[in-house]
């Protein structure tokens, strides 16, 4: 692995690709000391276009805060599939979900599908998609430490009580779980 | 007296012949001195027009900023600080017209200031165009055939946004003018009061009243009594001007005793 | 040491102002300045400070002016349509030489454009956007820490120089989040403006004679006019035609004389650099990839990041100019700081220009690729 991790998360506006970006992006600044960068691209629509958000994680400084050759892109919706399949470069990872996107075969070998929507279901709820999503990145690329990713978790739901904390936490491990599974049989 | 507040140097006013601009200032000035407000915590703020020449004159602190903003300065400096005396003065233009959106959102928001608004019906300094106040049928500069719209009630509209304190007064009657002024400044609240007052080198010039006196006379003869309009129809009030208090109420906060409530509550230091 | 944190260049706009001891705002919100809006309006009151949406920018520029004058620093943030409503008002603060910050985080245009892109475009409006002749400092952070650290040289310089300063971000820097370390009061150097002192019956609110008069706050023991209309020492209006030409000159040449204490710039691997890449704000990221991918392959790159665009560093460009063989100045426009950098060309070197208009960041690798045309 290089030095620098680049992942873009993507989707359709209100799927909460910043929120999974921003912790993950936070747990690697505040918890593990390295540089990070969240950007965004979204529309003038709250819901329904597409929007993304890239995370970098890196030893060394962040010039140029957009991913330009990814590590892993997530693609969360058709749209979002569609900007991206084929095109995630030499080393880069699309992984979509399954249940949002009709994958083209073409790309079979390149991508990986994983039923994101039914294990948020498995979770506890359908809104704990982006902690799967986030526990996925983690797993795959092992980008942040889990006490970090932890933190983040319990400082952004524990106003909303511990029982949302645990869900969400359940959600994470099982999305690292699987990230890490999948990173295991790539190597 | 009225030397502590206007700045004699600057005498005579610039204003013409028959204008009511003098008539104002004097009773704005007339009304700081019987409040003893100090010339240090008093601010006229003037916005651009006949009625912006006002704070030439004054000796207390004066703010003279864009066209039809004076309302929207005046709300920095109050909630700046608190303890100030802010008098907006404007013109027509200034006050309903180019800033008309400062003068309902501050009423709204029952900003603690005085607004007075000096209504010449037109725009006398750029040579008698119309206004937002500019009667029906009026001939201006730029409604030579008759004009096709009506004036604003700006005290209507004042009202309908929230003002705590809205009345209108003329130059024809110094002393309900005096009492009227006096009252706003008395307010805690958005004060706004809207003064007739005669321009008979532009309005009255092109609206066959050139002379001061026919100008100040047709004031008067269609000046009603909030009292006596209260039994008239709508075609009756027509084109009249309806003279008194049309709302003085303090059953709510102004807005910077309701934001310090919430500094209050968050125990931030004020003035830190 | 401060406080480690990771947020949004927007948000540590509004840390910076407050740290900086703005304790006034008053704004219209706009994307992608909004957050701005929304963190003062939770930070403010905080601190005993006060938070007001206005109707518009119109009113947003007038009230935050009117603020200053009653001794709050004050500021604003907004983007491209806003900037230009503001720009009568800006005028105000200018000329009545009352300090503030207009934050301005641009948005693709020109119009309304697309609200949630990032552009350039209004480098020349923050500049110019204001009628008649004056000089304007203009400031432009390229990481979510400049949004900190200079801010408060923003209201350093407003309120030193008694003038609005604009801080010129873009959607880029303005939505990017990351780390930021929030600095502890001990280690900010905060200024105040000069304030009179002596008799207040001798106080000239617009006496530059003795260097820049001191501003006065209205509620102290000192009565003074402020006036956008041409005026005289005490703030009367005065239509005297030398006194026109003094006012004018002075504020052209109280920013103009300073240029050498106003201008901020980074320099990035000068000494050798063959090929330099004039930047600025947040270009400067993609300026900076591309100069360490370009070295990598061997390419002598270097960068000099403009951070005070206005006025101009003209000595520090010049610098540039001087040593390099081809320069080039990437810009999310279609070339407004290009001209800056073509006037002080003596020896007529290569400037290339690379401009975009399409909504998106420009890509290091854009970059790269035209100094591999020059040098190959």
């Amino acid at each position: 692995m290089s030095k620098q991790k680049e992942v873009t998360i993507s989707g359709v506006g209100g799927q909460g690709m910043i929120l999974s970006g921003t912790l993950l992006a936070k747990a690697a600044a505040i918890h593990d000391h390295k540089k990070a960068t969240l950007s965004s691209e979204y529309g003038v629509e709250t819901r329904g276009t597409f929007a993304k958000s890239d995370v970098i994680v890196s030893d060394e400084e962040i010039y140029f805060p957009d991913v330009t050759e990814p590590d892993l892109v997530v693609c969360l919706h058709q749209i979002a599939y569609a900007r991206y399949s084929g095109k995630v470069g030499e080393k880069g990872v699309l992984i979509y979900d399954s249940s949002e996107v009709t994958p083209d075969l073409a790309q079979a070998g390149k991508e990986i599908g994983v039923d994101i929507t039914a294990e948020a279901k498995k979770a506890g709820h359908p809104a704990t998609a982006n902690i799967i999503v986030m526990g996925m990145i983690s797993g795959y690329l092992d980008l942040v430490e889990p006490e970090g990713a932890e933190e983040q978790i319990r400082e952004f739901f524990g106003a909303k009580g511990e029982k949302t904390v645990q869900m969400n936490l359940v959600a994470y491990d099982n999305g690292y779980a699987i990230g890490k599974n999948l990173g295991q049989n790539r190597e | 007296m009225i030397s502590d507040y206007l700045l004699e140097e600057k005498l005579p006013l610039s204003w013409c012949a028959g204008c009511g601009n003098g008539i104002i200032l004097q009773s704005i000035m007339r009304n700081i001195d019987a409040r003893h407000w100090r010339k240090e915590d008093t601010v006229i703020c003037t916005g651009i027009g006949c009625s912006g020449k006002a704070d030439d004159y004054t000796r207390t602190n004066s703010f003279h900023g864009t066209h039809g903003r004076a309302i929207a300065f005046s709300t920095g400096m109050k909630l700046a600080n608190p303890n100030l005396h802010v008098v907006a003065v404007m013109g027509d233009g200034d006050g309903i017209t180019i800033g008309g959106n400062h003068l309902i959102h501050a009423a709204r928001r029952n900003m603690d200031i005085v607004a007075i608004m000096i209504n010449n019906l037109n725009y006398g300094m750029t040579g008698g165009q119309y206004s937002g106040t500019t009667p029906r049928d009026s001939i201006t500069k730029t409604s030579v055939y008759g004009h096709v719209e009506d004036g604003f009630d700006v005290c209507g509209v004042v009202k309908a946004a929230g003002g705590t304190f809205v009345a209108r007064g003329t130059v024809m009657d110094v002393v309900q003018l005096n009492s009227l002024i006096g009252k706003a400044m008395d307010h805690k609240g958005f004060a706004f009061v809207e003064v007739i007052s005669p321009c008979p080198a532009q309005f009255g010039r092109n609206n066959k009243m050139s002379a001061a006196p026919a100008m100040m006379q047709w004031i008067k003869d269609n000046t009603v009594s909030v009292a006596k309009a209260a039994g008239m129809s709508r075609a009756e009030l027509k084109k009249k001007f309806v003279t008194g208090i049309f709302e003085d109420r303090n059953d709510q906060d102004d807005y910077y005793t309701a934001y310090k409530k919430i500094i209050d509550r968050l125990g931030g230091e004020e003035n830190e | 040491m401060g406080k480690f944190r990771f947020m949004q260049g927007n948000e540590a706009m509004t840390e910076g102002a407050i740290a900086a001891g703005a304790r006034f705002y008053a704004g219209y919100p706009i994307t992608p300045s909004s957050e701005v809006a929304e963190t003062s309006s939770v930070r403010l009151p905080q601190v005993g400070g006060t938070y007001i949406q206005m109707e518009d920018e119109i009113g947003s520029m007038a009230a935050l002016i009117g603020a200053s004058v009653c001794g709050k620093k004050a500021y604003t943030a907004t983007s491209g349509p806003g900037i230009s409503l503001m720009s009568e008002n800006l005028g105000v603060a200018m000329m009545g030489e009352v300090p503030c910050v207009v934050i301005d985080v641009q948005r693709s245009g020109p119009s309304t454009g697309l609200a949630t892109k990032p552009a350039q475009g209004d480098v020349m409006q923050t500049r110019w956007g204001t009628q008649g002749d004056h000089s304007i400092i203009v400031l432009s952070p390229s990481s979510v820490q400049d949004c900190f650290d200079l801010m408060i040289t923003a209201f350093n310089y407003a309120e030193q120089y008694r003038t609005p300063v604009i801080f010129l971000s873009e959607e880029i820097i303005g939505h990017l989040r990351e780390q930021v370390i929030i600095r502890d009061p001990e280690e900010i150097t905060v200024v105040d403006r000069a304030r009179p002192a002596g008799d207040p019956k001798d106080y000239r609110v617009y006496d530059h004679s003795q260097g820049l008069a001191p501003l006065a706050t209205f509620g102290s023991d000192y009565i003074f006019k402020i006036n956008a209309t041409m005026h005289d020492e005490k703030g009367n209006p005065s239509a005297n035609q030398e006194n026109c030409e003094r006012i004018v000159r002075h504020l052209s040449e109280k920013i103009e004389s300073h240029v050498k204490d106003i201008s901020i710039v980074r320099r990035y691997n000068l000494e050798d650099a063959e090929y330099i890449i004039i930047t600025y704000g947040g270009t400067t990221r993609s300026a900076l990839s591309a100069m360490q991918k370009g070295r990598d392959a061997g390419l002598k790159i270097g960068v000099l990041q403009i951070v005070t665009l206005w006025p101009a560093p003209g000595a520090e460009i010049e610098e540039v100019m001087s040593s390099a063989n081809a320069v080039f100045v990437p810009e999310l426009n279609l070339g407004q700081y290009i001209s800056e950098v073509q006037k002080r060309n003596p020896r007529n070197i290569p400037v290339i220009g690379i401009n975009k208009t399409n909504s998106k960041p420009i890509f290091p690798a854009e970059i790269l690729e035209k100094i591999k045309e020059v040098a190959d």
